[in-house]
């Protein structure tokens, strides 16, 4: 397999048609907003926002008309996405559900289950995590150990997951879990479930991070009996299932503006502030940001032409969140550059947080290392 | 900017005359007549002089896809200045002579690439795009260089109105020879981490080198973007070239450096064809102004503007 050439094409008017729209919606939402709040766009989780942008039609874009979506195509949910994460809108409410979990239900999830979780997904109302990694399987998702096991009328599940994002809050997890076989069966035996987080047995414990916040947390299940209709997909499908949901994952322009909070407060200050080194830096990271958003357009046409463009996409995954961890070092780095000069206290936060945040840009949605070697392989590394 | 039949047709020519040794020779200071007249008779000299003026009348992204077959091969003569320049003449109105012609750096004249074999240099004089006829020219002394110091103060030849400076087209159509040599060198790069063994394996087949190897595919793929990006307007807006030229700037840095790393040494020596197009490369980071004069151009004009961040960008440097 080989990497396609990716070329520059602009966004059709059918989406650019929605911007102004959704902007004049996120002034109205975000009005008074603090900046360090607004950088944590990623994680803040408002369940109020995300069911007003339910609302408007806006989560669930590319779903169809028959299950509450709105039947557009990626390129629309591009300019969508590309407007509430520039602006710093708290996404993580509706995030995963419009991002993976309802394109995943909608391809292998059985008629039943498209009925129950999309129109109340399109709705803002349903929030999804994702149940991959576990105490003893991170990047090496094959070897996970949480077993759903037969039983009369459904399965029984029991063992760990861990770094789950939003579980706290979450409706719904969809895990990826052993239904047969053992961690030496690899990719063979797996299969996915969406396990209400309600059911008696689940115990969710968050883990604070680094910042301070708790995004992420420890899932235990412990004997929590599943009926029959949780299974979503074939049983024993799971790994490729997980492989095309982590297609929509990585792709997108969520791998860009992660940093963009920051770097438009600190571009605000620059312009009271002019100098030649901060004009350099402000060029260096526009000129760098520009061809990304090229790069991530074109990634996102060959998907709503129909592709899957799991090499391109991790490409410019890897080479996004480069830039979205240049970001907070460059510009703490300008910022310290005038010891002399008083700093204003919000953008110093804002600094501080995503400086601190940024490592989880290439952690989360695949590694940089496991990114780079799915992309030696499509250069035709034997 | 996708490869047409023009396109396939240079690629064909190029194969068939600016072979390794014969342009290995050129650099060495062989006569460059016979490849000039080869490429002058192919007709992509006015590839975008109007059909009505003779020409082909191709567009800018037509363009581009040509400048960028020219990088893939190093070719060491001036045909994607003269290119540029006959175009620009004809849509002017304005006669030039046959012969190869080069872009000045704005007025300044030093280390113009191929300039070696240039019969007249196109200089910027008080806002106005300005054709002389090159009296002396100096090598630069830099190995295996066609770059030349030209002196000022030869006859006019032609003069037209400057839509776009020559310091500005130089930056585009080296953006786009480098985003080519750089797809060039990732594949050769490629070919050779797939044939090379050590510890018994191909050494593509190690973590260390598929890291490598990558980090050279998204700066390549992101410089093919920039000169794609540059070229996607009728004409060429100065803030797009400011990114395309600081961007390949960056990535040919990177991607030389990673290409010798999974070379080694056969990489640095005369023998390899590699050498030819790493010394190109960083040859055109340095030509028509570097990354860090087109990011401060480019830096400067946002810290003028009102617009957020992203909507400069996209309004800006994003063509619409």
């Amino acid at each position: 397999m080989q990497l396609s050439t990716l070329h520059w094409a602009p966004l059709p008017a059918r989406a650019e048609a929605l911007r102004q729209d959704v902007r004049a919606f996120l002034a109205e939402q975000l009005a008074g907003m603090p900046a360090v709040q607004r950088a944590r766009s990623w994680s803040g989780s408002n369940a109020a926002f995300s069911k007003a942008l339910g609302t408007r039609g806006w989560v669930g874009l590319t779903l169809p008309k028959r299950y509450g979506g709105a039947e557009l195509d990626a390129l629309s949910r591009f300019v969508v996405v590309e407007e509430l994460l520039t602006h710093g809108a708290p996404v993580f409410a509706h995030w995963i559900a419009d991002r993976q979990s309802g394109p995943l239900i909608l391809k292998f999830g059985s008629e039943a289950q498209r009925q129950f979780h999309l129109p109340r997904i399109c709705a803002g109302e349903s929030q999804f995590c994702i149940g991959m990694s576990e105490p003893q399987s991170g990047s090496d998702l094959a070897s996970v150990r949480t077993r759903a096991t037969r039983v009369p009328d459904g399965w029984r599940l029991n063992g760990q997951k861990v770094w789950t994002s939003g579980a706290h809050t979450a409706h719904y997890m969809i895990a990826l879990v052993r239904s047969s076989g053992t961690a030496e069966s690899r990719h063979v035996g797996l299969s996915q479930f969406i396990v209400p987080m309600h059911l008696p047995g689940i115990r969710v414990r968050p883990i604070q991070d680094l910042t301070g916040d708790a995004h992420f947390n420890e899932v235990f299940f412990d004997d929590v009996l599943l009926p029959d209709d949780a299974l979503i997909g074939q049983e024993g499908e799971g790994w490729a299932q997980v492989t095309a949901e982590l297609a929509f994952e990585r792709s997108g322009p969520e791998r860009l503006y992660a940093s963009m909070v920051l770097f438009n407060e600190w571009l605000a200050h620059c312009r009271r502030q002019p100098s030649d080194a901060n004009a350099l830096l402000a060029g260096k990271l526009l000129s760098q940001l520009a061809v990304l958003r090229g790069l991530s357009m074109a990634v996102t046409k060959l998907l709503a032409e129909g592709g899957s463009p799991v090499l391109e996409a991790a490409l410019v995954k890897d080479l996004g969140t480069s830039l979205e961890q240049d970001m907070p070092n460059l510009i703490a780095e300008a910022l310290a550059a005038d010891p002399d000069a008083g700093q204003d206290p919000m953008l110093w936060q804002t600094m501080a947080y995503t400086l601190q945040i940024c490592p989880t840009y290439s952690l989360r949605g695949g590694t940089r290392e496991i990114l780079r070697g799915v992309v030696a392989r499509g250069l035709g590394v034997r | 900017m996708q490869a047409s039949e023009l396109t396939q047709g240079l690629q064909r020519l190029l194969q068939a005359q600016c072979t390794p040794a014969a342009a290995t020779a050129i650099e060495q200071g062989a006569d460059a007549a016979a490849l000039w007249q080869a490429l002058q008779d192919s007709g992509y000299a006015d590839a975008a002089v109007p059909e009505a003026a003779g020409g082909a009348g191709l567009n800018l992204a037509e363009c581009g896809a040509l400048w960028l077959e020219m990088g893939r091969h190093a070719l060491p003569l001036p045909l994607a200045s003269t290119l540029w320049i006959r175009a620009e003449a004809a849509h002017h109105g304005a006669k030039v002579p046959a012969g190869p012609l080069v872009l000045g750096n704005d007025a300044q004249l030093q280390a113009l690439p191929n300039a070696l074999h240039a019969q007249a240099v196109l200089v910027l004089e008080e806002g106005a795009c300005v054709l002389r006829a090159v009296q002396r020219r100096q090598t630069t002394g830099v190995h295996g260089s066609t770059a030349a110091n030209l002196m000022a103060g030869g006859d006019m030849l032609a003069c037209w109105p400057a839509r776009t400076t020559p310091r500005q087209a130089g930056a585009l159509i080296t953006a786009c020879l480098m985003a080519g040599a750089l797809e060039h060198v990732l594949a050769s790069t490629v070919d050779y981490a797939n044939t090379r063994v050590q510890f018994g394996k191909p050494i593509g087949r190690f973590q260390a080198i598929q890291q490598h190897l990558s980090v050279m595919a998204e700066h390549t793929a992101a410089a093919r973007m920039a000169a794609d990006m540059a070229c996607s307007s009728a004409q060429p807006r100065p803030l797009q070239v400011a990114v395309a030229k600081a961007r390949c700037g960056e990535a040919a840095a990177q991607v030389v450096a990673l290409a010798h790393a999974v070379h080694g040494a056969i990489g640095v020596t005369a023998e390899l064809d590699l050498q030819r197009h790493t010394r190109a490369l960083h040859a055109w980071r340095t030509d028509y102004g570097g990354a860090l004069y087109w990011q401060t151009l480019l830096g400067q004009a946002a810290l003028a503007d009102a617009r957020s961040a992203f909507d400069f960008m996209a309004q800006e440097l994003n063509p619409i």
